[in-house]
């Protein structure tokens, strides 16, 4: 299966596979076969180190990497320095008070 | 890509702020990507608090996790929606979510904040510290970044992708053991996990001029 393209490049399936399954690669007659050809293909390897990525990053992602709620307050800072940039350009004339979402 | 609800990303972890209510903006219209995208540009404040809403828990996460300071991670989390509201005319949907796009201000946000953190640490340095050993080691931020998205996104892939892909990293299955699991086909379960691990790609990447649809 992983010489279906002329070209001789790796499937895509194949390619996660052995980005997932790395250590079982080389046991598997196929993959050992795309591995060989990762190994000369210069866009097979980009392909499958983006993928390593990937896989390296699932894999070492823990609890502590859940998304936090950030501290009360920020929101007072941006729309603060925002409020105080837009009156600061109203006075000079260049921006008019933003209108409602595109509703009409 | 769908559109999550504003409201999810206040449900998230908030682990290390528990007991705090945060004061979210006082917007109770929820947008979808492409109206918020499209009231950004048209200036309309209301969408950058959406925008606010939807993605400062991420912005602020990816700060803190790269840059392991909560000061800084406020300081750039404020950087990253100013530079949103400035630079929204930039914003081209074609190349991508205004996500993705929200997520590239804030790589370049935290590298910033990096190199002043590097700038300063210079300045140490020639002072005669030994500070750089220090920074040598906490230095990962890249890894940090890839850790905290893809667990966000995986948390965002249709079901079955995220069932197969959760198995793969946190348990450490492989295809083969996945398939025995579910009980599903081994070329399901292959199907999966390119999918998934695809979009997952996408997300690291950042945006790109040509988007991939293999999803």
């Amino acid at each position: 299966m992983a010489d279906a393209d002329p070209e001789g490049h790796v499937p895509p399936d194949d390619l996660a596979s052995i980005a997932l399954d790395e250590a079982h690669a080389a046991g598997d007659a196929d993959l050992a076969r795309a591995l060989a050809h990762v190994t000369r293909c210069r866009a097979c390897r980009a392909a499958l180190g983006e993928l390593r990525r990937v896989v390296a990053a699932g894999r070492a992602a823990s609890p502590d990497d859940d998304v936090m709620v950030p501290p009360p307050g920020l929101w007072q800072a941006v729309a603060g320095a925002l409020h105080e940039r837009r009156s600061r350009a109203r006075r000079s004339g260049c921006i008019r008070p933003g209108p409602g979402t595109g509703s009409g | 890509m769908t559109p999550y609800p504003v409201t999810a990303v206040a449900s998230t972890s908030a682990r290390d702020l528990a007991g705090q209510t945060p004061r979210w903006a006082p917007v109770e219209k929820s947008f979808d990507d492409e109206e918020l995208a499209r009231g950004l540009v048209a200036g309309d404040d209301a969408c950058l608090a959406a925008a606010f809403r939807r993605w400062s828990p991420l912005v602020y996460t990816l700060a803190w996790r790269s840059l392991g300071d909560r000061g800084e991670a406020e300081d750039v989390t404020q950087r990253v929606f100013l530079g949103v509201w400035r630079g929204r005319h930039g914003y081209r949907p074609e190349r991508g979510p205004l996500g993705g796009w929200i997520v590239g201000i804030t790589r370049r946000k935290i590298a910033d904040a990096l190199s002043a953190r590097t700038r300063r640490s210079d300045l140490v340095a020639a002072a005669g510290s030994a500070l750089s050993l220090v920074d040598a080691r906490a230095g990962q931020p890249e890894a940090a970044l890839d850790r905290v998205l893809v667990r966000h996104e995986l948390d965002r892939l249709p079901e079955a992708q995220r069932r197969v892909l959760r198995l793969a990293f946190y348990e450490d299955l492989t295809q083969t053991q996945i398939a025995a699991r579910t009980g599903w086909p081994l070329g399901t379960v292959k199907s999966h996990a390119r999918r998934g691990l695809h979009q997952l790609r996408r997300r690291l990447e950042g945006e790109r001029p040509d988007g991939h649809t293999g999803a």
